[in-house]
């Protein structure tokens, strides 16, 4: 993806922050290292970040910093909860997962009982497609096993799920961020989700 | 190995295995091969760890050289100590010189002396009185340092960042004898940014920063400033803009 960057000194005059703020951020680990671009330009050499990205992760910091410490923060923002393990039954009570959704999830995922934090991760995701209302039960299903098979691959790192659907088939691809990707004109894309913000919502539920 | 009641006592050479101990103390020279864990580490002599080593507290006199990472509570260093791995440490106390080839993580640190780090350092409080030399960035919250000898790092980034000349017998002499330089106090630096911003005896392509007060003996290629920007008659600066 060709995206739009923001440069560090237009950061910090639209959202009003200042450099003690931004670094502090960095060193709790609250902005990843990746999103640092260094460029040369004709006054030296400039930093400069993913603009949609790091103008959501700035407001969330800010809008909670009020009621978390910057390390509770960072957990918010990390991509896994070690030694995490939920029922699911407790994950229906909560109203993370619906009923519904959960019996789809665990029939393509097959484990029931305790689920870790990949697990969760991965019902609160087929909660989300089938809410949406565009995917179907089976979709569903591929979805999650695609992301059984393939998410830990990523190592925390940021990806993409995408689902497909041409002339009615419906495909699914998890891809690293920051990817072009074009499709073919009969192609449609119905849904697009980043799991980096998935972990984001899930974790601020449990 | 696991949690066990034993002290270590080393007196004299010895080479071990490693383990976890409540305490080691050694006097004289102990490698181990292994991972050394321990509440309470002191060493006078030398310490070679071929793994990594975890402690409570470590305070070194002599010589400490580790392969692997370390994290420890606290470590306290007057002689020469050497870690390959990462660094995590709460409290960093050092007379003497640290070589850091991994990140270094800390809370405080303090150095007299020669300060080296390869891949980064993040700190709340950063103090040096000597020299100190960062590949990437030096990360804290406040950032005092006098210098003596010649600095150098690659990036600067904190809140309060005070970077002054050797306040010794050096700069006394100086003042007496113009031209004088023996300890030649000097910090060399790509970028700088910071919310308050001073330094002395600096050359640095870019400072930022919201107030800015460039002193005696600086080149710098630009200033960028938001609220206050001050220059010593001195300070030679190519470029300075409000932003």
């Amino acid at each position: 993806m060709d995206e739009e960057l923001i440069s560090k000194k237009e950061l910090l005059e639209l959202k009003g922050i200042s450099y003690g703020q931004l670094y502090r951020w960095k060193r709790k680990n609250l902005i990843p290292e990746e999103w640092f671009i260094r460029k040369s330009t004709f006054t030296g050499q400039e930093t400069f970040f993913p603009r949609v990205m790091i103008l959501k992760r700035i407001e969330k910091i800010m809008d909670m910093k009020e009621d978390l410490s910057l390390n509770d923060l960072a957990d918010v923002f990390s991509p896994g909860v070690p030694g995490m393990n939920l029922n699911t039954e407790e994950l229906i009570k909560r109203g993370i997962v619906s009923a519904g959704a959960m019996e789809i999830f665990l029939k393509a995922y097959g484990k029931s009982g305790g689920l870790d934090f990949e697990g969760i991760l991965i019902s609160f995701t087929a909660q989300k497609l089938l809410s949406s209302g565009d995917i179907g039960a089976e979709e569903c299903a591929a979805a999650v096993a695609c992301l059984k098979e393939n998410y830990m691959k990523f190592g925390g790192k940021n990806c993409e799920l995408i689902i497909l659907r041409k002339l009615g088939a419906a495909f699914c691809l998890l891809l690293s961020s920051a990817n072009d990707i074009y499709f073919e004109s009969g192609a449609k894309v119905i849904f697009r989700l980043s799991m980096l913000s998935c972990v984001e919502e899930l974790k601020l539920k449990l | 190995m696991g949690k066990s009641g034993n002290d270590l006592k080393v007196n004299g050479s010895m080479r071990l295995a490693g383990g976890v101990y409540d305490s080691a103390a050694v006097n004289g020279a102990l490698e181990i091969n292994g991972t050394l864990e321990c509440g309470e580490l002191s060493v006078n002599g030398m310490l070679t760890v071929n793994g990594s080593l975890k402690a409570g507290s470590a305070a070194i006199r002599g010589r400490l050289d580790v392969e692997g990472p370390i994290e420890a509570g606290s470590l306290d260093s007057k002689g020469k100590t050497d870690i390959e791995g990462a660094l995590k440490i709460g409290k960093i106390k050092v007379e003497g010189m640290l070589d850091a080839e991994g990140a270094v993580e800390a809370d405080t640190i303090d150095i007299r002396g020669h300060f080296m780090s390869e891949k980064g350092c993040n700190a709340e409080e950063f103090s040096s009185i000597g020299r100190f030399k960062v590949e990437g960035l030096l990360n804290a919250e406040k950032i005092n340092c006098e210098l003596y000898g010649k600095s150098y790092a690659e990036e600067i980034g904190g809140r309060d960042i005070n970077i002054r000349e050797g306040q010794g017998l050096n700069k006394w002499l100086k003042n007496i004898f113009p031209g004088f330089n023996m300890m030649d106090g000097r910090l060399i630096a790509g970028t700088i940014e910071g919310d308050s911003v001073r330094v002395e005896q600096t050359q640095a392509k870019t400072v930022r920063g919201t107030d800015v007060s460039i002193g005696e003996g600086c080149e710098i290629m630009l200033v960028e400033y938001k609220n206050s920007f001050k220059a010593a008659p001195g300070a030679r600066i190519k470029e300075s803009r409000k932003i």
